[in-house]
């Protein structure tokens, strides 16, 4: 069932949402007039070339980069507002940690960071992606995979009502992969709006849309898994 | 206010690792040579320092027999001369002897942070804090759980926090290596003069200044050195915010370091070298502010009336006991304004800044 995308569904609930969003990096147009949403448990796929701008529609959806022309909207408000950000779970990019910490100790700092109390969450978090027995390790010692587990864990520790996932099972084995995509479709039974970045067309079966993304340019979807 | 308590703590986490820690070590390295320096003028100075000055009387004696001749002027005014280096070395053998005590340390760390490496401590700091999230790919992650300005709010906060840190725990580690670098300097009690020839009676060690070796002084001192170092940190975070490189940062900080010093010293030549500079232009150099600043070099003020009794024992003239410093309002308005615009930019770069995930 091929859809057109949600934009043109005008008064459809949605969870975030673009409006002819642009963004040019060094003098190079990276989104181009780009309409977006999505809706609570939803599970929208994007595909594309590299350096499609695939990654920084994440960045502008997670409010880490400020469109030029456009408006970004996540829960009714800026994704750069306080009320929205602790609502976001993103892993876009190469993982990236504090080498002197522990992978517990980087989760505790990033729920420091967010100025709420380790009510357990941490721990939680390292168990969903089978970190448990690795949260004393130092991150540097940590395996590619383990680092991407690692940077999910970091994504869900805030129960988030979006998340923003980049090629989340790169680097990860069978059994991780199997782990991340049930824990994606549990996110999405709970309610939260997923948007997923990959290259695997395994990954993109479980999303209800898939994108293309072309030069900036986001194209009409296609049943996910589908190509 | 528990909340960015939380955020603060998560910077310091961030900031507690091996490279502001070599950082520290070699900021401290700097701090015992300049303690070991002070020490080495010190130890000999004042006695010298007395000697040359009777010898000076003396000689003022044997030519100033018959009326104001010219040898005699001469002879007199060289007395007045040593009679500034006697109050200087006397002063300096004082403070020299008053880094065995903690406060005599802490008071030194303090003045050596605001008015020297110090500087160039806090803008590697803020540089490896700032930029080294930038490039190590964490930024996204922490502006996303803190948002843009609380992330820098709390950046400037630990910056602070950990040269204020600093400055204590310098004061520490030279106290427990005050065995290195304290001296117990001396002058003469009294000297037998004959036709050529001075030789001691004895003498006598100097004791610890009393304001430098009062816990009072050295806590005023501290807290001063933490109200720079509030400012000066603000400025280099938000010149560490223009940039996403570490070395660029770095760079950028050591030039404007280079750069004050060098209007310092332009503003200021006549104080002992850049450091004296800064310290005049920060308004710490009245007495009793900084060992290697203006005071052991060039004390200003009327002659007191020391070693004017022939082979008396030097003391010291009611004019140089210490003064608390006047508070430079005219200053701290500058630099608060400096501070302001410095963090407007910042916060200007953070608002339209896009950060990798």
């Amino acid at each position: 069932m091929a859809r057109t995308p949600l934009s043109e569904n005008v008064g459809l609930p949605f969870t975030a949402a673009l409006r002819t969003c642009s963004v040019t990096v060094a003098g190079a147009r990276v989104l181009s007039d780009v309409d977006f949403q999505i809706a609570s448990g939803e599970i929208f796929g994007i595909r594309g070339e590299n350096g499609s701008g695939k990654s920084t529609l994440l960045r502008v959806l997670a409010g880490l980069l400020i469109p030029d022309t456009g408006s970004a909207e996540v829960f009714g408000s800026s994704p750069t507002d306080a009320s929205v950000r602790l609502r976001i779970g993103a892993a876009i990019d190469t993982p990236a940690f504090y080498g002197w910490m522990s992978g517990r100790g980087f989760l505790r700092t990033l729920i420091d960071m967010a100025g709420v109390r380790d009510d357990g969450r941490s721990q939680l978090a390292l168990e969903r992606f089978g970190l448990a027995g690795a949260g004393r390790k130092l991150t540097s010692r940590y395996s590619q995979g383990m680092k991407k587990r690692l940077a999910l864990a970091a994504a869900s520790l805030h129960a988030p009502g979006l998340l923003l996932l980049d090629e989340p099972t790169n680097g990860l084995d069978p059994e991780g992969r199997e782990v991340v995509r049930k824990w994606i479709e549990r996110e999405r039974d709970r309610g939260t709006a997923v948007v997923l970045v990959s290259h695997r067309d395994e990954d993109l079966a479980i999303c209800e849309l898939v994108f293309e993304m072309d030069a900036g340019k986001l194209s009409a979807a296609a049943k996910g898994g589908s190509g | 206010m528990r909340s960015f308590a939380r955020q603060v703590r998560a910077e310091a986490r961030k900031i507690a690792n091996l490279l502001v820690l070599a950082l520290f070590v070699v900021w401290t390295v700097f701090l015992w040579q300049d303690a070991t320096r002070t020490g080495q003028l010190a130890s000999g100075q004042p006695q010298t320092a007395v000697m040359s000055q009777m010898a000076a009387k003396q000689q003022v004696k044997e030519v100033c027999t018959s009326g104001e001749s010219e040898a005699c002027r001469n002879a007199r005014k060289s007395v007045a001369v040593n009679h500034y280096l006697v109050r200087n070395s006397i002063e300096q053998g004082r403070i020299a002897a008053s880094l065995s005590t903690f406060p005599g340390v802490l008071t030194f760390v303090s003045h050596q942070f605001t008015a020297g490496m110090g500087w160039l401590f806090v803008a590697l700091v803020a540089a490896l804090h700032l930029t080294g999230e930038e490039s190590r790919g964490t930024v996204g992650a922490s502006v996303l759980a803190a948002g843009r300005m609380k992330y820098l709010s709390a950046k400037i906060v630990t910056v602070w926090s950990v040269s204020v840190v600093a400055i204590v725990a310098a004061a520490v580690v030279l106290y427990e290596l005050a065995s290195t670098f304290a001296v117990s300097p001396s002058v003469p009690t009294g000297v037998h003069v004959t036709a050529q020839r001075l030789s001691f009676e004895g003498s006598r060690t100097l004791a610890p200044d009393p304001t430098w070796a009062s816990w009072s002084h050295a806590l005023s001192e501290f807290w001063h050195a933490a109200a720079v170092l509030a400012i000066i940190a603000v400025v280099f975070c938000a010149l560490a915010t223009q940039f996403r490189r570490v070395t660029r940062a770095a760079a950028a900080g050591a030039l404007v370091v280079g750069c004050f010093f060098a209007l310092a010293a332009w503003l200021h030549g006549r104080a002992w070298g850049p450091m004296g500079g800064v310290a005049r232009l920060l308004s710490l150099d009245h007495v009793p502010y900084g060992v290697i600043d203006v005071r052991m070099f060039d004390i200003t003020g009327r002659p007191s009336d020391m070693l004017m009794r022939p082979y008396g024992a030097p003391v010291l003239g009611p004019n140089l006991s210490s003064q608390p410093a006047p508070v430079p309002y005219l200053g701290l308005v500058v630099w608060l304004v400096v501070a302001m615009v410095a963090v407007a930019f910042a916060v200007r770069a953070y608002a339209r800044r896009g950060f990798p995930g």
